[in-house]
């Protein structure tokens, strides 16, 4: 009896990995991915508190903005578009593994990220889920109010309030990092 | 601190977390999820790799050893079928003598379920902690994927249970099937009538339940096994239960439980591969998940305190 399991390629049948180099817009695509992916990774992170679903998500929406690329690219502004499939990725993910981590994943030491920053994450963490999205939206992917409104299916005014508050939290909450309250 | 420098603390904050994925992986991720057409030889002493995950005190190993394996290439799958049949006498009498015949190791064990999808006779036999399973096909086609080492002593009357499957089991990426076929097997309460398998490669499919077992397989990859989503049912009024497992290569920290009419488990994963679920009116619970290379020994069983019922 002959032993033939087979050896797969990993190349879709009748394509190679030239030819997804080749894709119209493959370059486009990776730029965008590049420049993107960090931002988006960390807003579905700071939203969901997860950071393995956050992964899995981001992952996802971008394979999915690749998919079609040819419509997604056009847009004024893909990063909306596929940090609102994530956010839903991961919210889809949510409701069967709800448990969040309740501290932020440790922070390496570097040079550019002082105390007062890792003091911020880690306020900015324990922020109600809606204040969450909405620093993720706003200020980690710098979309604007009517872009993130869009993106949490939200009105501007919602996003513009929950931001004002997460503002105020923060700020009555901040310290130098050393546990010195800041003025 | 004005708000502008507020928001700038917070990028560098966040700065640090970065999506360690390069664009290839993206690509190839956007690809639908199927096999491929072309197919070299393989040796035929691989080693099976397998993922296993078992629910409920369960850890039940397949495949330490492969041989016969001979399914054809995708093209003849296209007999196969999402619903399951019985398998009429003389076939299974064939297959079964054909399976046994590849490899004698699963032959000593009990049947737990046959079906027949198309020209394919599946026959998954179970043991305490031993599982085998055989594909066979038309002609000279065979898989088989024959039983690990013993890790746990039989557990075979499962009661009725908010949690109804109890033990899944699928072979893992690595495996010489992971490229052919997706295959879930595993337990299920005697409360559970149906079980369907919901994965990005095939028509929902309806698994075989037999003797407290469920099993089902379908054209497609590990890898769709691993993200599929298996849906119990249960009698008239009974629940409905959910399970996926969100990301192979985290397979450890993202096994899903999930109950879409009552609330979701909440569920952590620790890092001893442990599941913690737990519920408002019931005590936490401690499962054990496996995952890995089904060859070798397991790890034991473990249990909470007040016992693993």
């Amino acid at each position: 009896m002959a032993n033939g399991f087979p050896i797969l390629s990993p190349a879709l049948p009748g394509t190679t990995s030239s030819d997804a180099a080749g894709k119209p817009g493959h370059a486009s695509f990776a730029c965008f991915y590049r420049d993107a992916k960090d931002a988006v990774y960390q807003a579905v992170l700071l939203a969901g508190r997860h950071p393995a679903r956050a992964e899995d998500a981001a992952q996802e929406a971008f394979a999915k903005a690749y998919v079609r690329w040819d419509e997604v690219g056009t847009y004024a502004n893909p990063v909306g578009w596929v940090v609102r499939v994530a956010l839903n990725e991961a919210r889809s993910a949510a409701r069967v593994f709800r448990r969040e981590r309740s501290d932020p994943p440790d922070l390496t030491a570097t040079p550019d990220v002082g105390p007062l920053d890792r003091e911020l994450v880690r306020l900015v963490w324990r922020l109600p889920a809606r204040q969450r999205q909405v620093i993720a939206l706003r200020i980690l992917l710098e979309l604007s109010t009517e872009e993130a409104a869009r993106a949490l299916g939200i009105s501007p005014g919602t996003v513009t309030a929950h931001l004002h508050r997460a503002l105020t939290t923060l700020r009555s909450q901040i310290t130098d990092g050393y546990g010195r309250q800041l003025r | 601190m004005n708000d502008g420098d507020l928001a700038e603390s917070i990028r560098r904050g966040f700065s640090q977390y970065s999506l360690e994925c390069p664009v290839e992986d993206i690509i190839d991720r956007s690809r639908p999820r199927t096999w491929p057409r072309m197919a070299v030889p393989a040796v035929s002493a691989v080693a099976v790799a397998a993922v296993a995950l078992g629910a409920l005190l369960l850890a039940m190993p397949i495949g330490g050893g492969m041989s016969g394996s001979t399914l054809a290439p995708e093209r003849a799958f296209a007999s196969w079928t999402p619903e399951p049949a019985p398998v009429p006498a003389d076939v299974l009498a064939d297959a079964k003598a054909r399976c046994d015949a590849a490899d004698s190791r699963g032959a000593g064990l009990p049947l737990a379920a046959t079906e027949q999808r198309g020209k394919y006779t599946l026959i998954f036999r179970a043991d305490g902690g031993k599982r085998a399973v055989c594909i066979a096909g038309p002609e000279d086609e065979l898989l088989v994927l024959t039983p690990g080492p013993a890790a746990d002593p039989p557990r075979e009357d499962l009661p009725p249970t908010f949690f109804p499957i109890t033990e899944m089991v699928f072979p893992g990426p690595g495996n010489p099937m992971a490229d052919r076929i997706g295959l879930v097997a595993g337990r299920v309460g005697s409360n559970v009538a149906e079980v369907t398998i919901h994965s990005s490669e095939a028509k929902p499919v309806a698994a075989t339940i037999s003797r407290g077992y469920f099993v089902a397989w379908w054209p497609g990859t590990a890898d769709g096994a691993a993200h599929a989503t298996i849906e119990a049912r249960g009698e008239a009024g009974a629940s409905r239960a959910t399970f996926r497992m969100l990301r192979e290569d985290t397979s450890l920290a993202e096994f899903v439980q999930d109950s879409v009419v009552e609330e979701p488990f909440p569920a952590e994963m620790t890092p001893a591969a442990t599941l913690l679920l737990a519920r408002a009116d019931e005590p936490a619970r401690e499962i054990v998940v496996y995952a890995g290379n089904m060859e070798g020994d397991f790890p034991p069983v473990r249990c909470p305190p007040e016992g693993c019922g």
